[in-house]
């Protein structure tokens, strides 16, 4: 065996690296095929954005005492009590915070900035509305958004 | 007679690598392809497409998506059941291809859906209330 040119230690070692290779590219490439859960935060924060916005302005109704986020943007409560979403929505004016709404585990805001396959993958977005009845009135809106719901098999 | 021997000898060398190399690169190609039609992947994929669509929907968008594929596979499978199902109370789209196995994908959307699986047309229709 050990004259013969084609069959060696070495055709084997080749052979494993390449099948090695091989196998974990799929392994990955099929794992995160149907990984969405930035698409899922996107989609959460898009939701928010439009339920607390008409137009470019912010509606007032948010500041009523109890105005409920969930309710109003139709969010399922139970994927947040479940710790598989959160959301954080933050208003300032004038660089101080005026109102908070936190929604489900807020563990997230830490967990949002870690990397790692188990983390939750997040989204953010600052941006500025202006108030309806006197539009000089500007609101900065912080908006953070998070999603670990990778789906269950029945 | 000698050389006789060592042309065998390496005929025999070039066949067992031929062999090997065969073995395992067809034992590559079957992984690969296996793991591409893997029922579960299937199941995954739709079960969150369609979930992230109603996700995305406002009240009163209409959506259609073709699942003749999964009409196929679940056909392959000798399934017979609903394929589909999209749960308002639990807010939840289950994908079943395999008798007993399924895929749920639980939704952050608290919008009722009607939905109806068209098996002729290899359809199914949404409206997000």
């Amino acid at each position: 065996m050990s004259d013969s040119t084609y069959i060696s230690p070495g055709l084997f070692i080749i052979l494993g690296i390449v099948s090695v290779g091989i196998v974990l590219s799929v392994i990955m490439f099929f794992s995160n095929i149907a990984d969405v859960r930035i698409e899922e935060s996107k989609s959460l924060l898009d939701r928010v954005v439009d339920t607390i916005s008409d137009n470019g302005y912010l509606k007032s109704e948010i500041f009523e005492e109890n105005y409920s986020l969930i309710e109003n943007a139709k969010l399922n409560n139970n994927l947040f009590a479940d710790g598989f979403i959160y959301l954080s929505l933050e208003i300032y004016k004038m660089n101080s915070k005026i109102k908070e709404i936190d929604v489900g585990d807020s563990d997230y805001k830490i967990q949002c900035r870690l990397k790692g396959k188990h983390y939750p993958r997040c989204y953010y977005k600052e941006f500025i509305l202006a108030d309806k009845n006197n539009p000089l009135e500007i609101y900065k809106i912080k908006i953070l958004t998070g999603s670990n719901n990778l789906g269950s098999s029945v | 007679m000698k050389d006789k021997n060592a042309k065998t000898s390496m005929f025999l060398d070039q066949f067992i690598y031929i062999i090997i190399v065969t073995v395992v690169f067809a034992a590559l190609l079957f992984f690969v392809v296996r793991a591409g039609s893997n029922v579960t992947i299937y199941e995954q994929i739709y079960s969150k497409q369609i979930g992230l669509s109603i996700d995305k929907s406002k009240p009163g968008t209409n959506l259609t998506f073709d699942i003749n594929e999964l009409y196929k596979i679940s056909k392959k499978n000798k399934y017979e059941g609903g394929i589909i199902k999209i749960d308002n109370v639990d807010n939840k789209v289950t994908v079943t291809l395999v008798s007993g196995k399924g895929y749920s994908y639980r939704l952050f959307s608290d919008n009722d859906v009607l939905w109806e699986l068209d098996k002729t047309g290899g359809k199914l229709h949404l409206f997000v209330i």
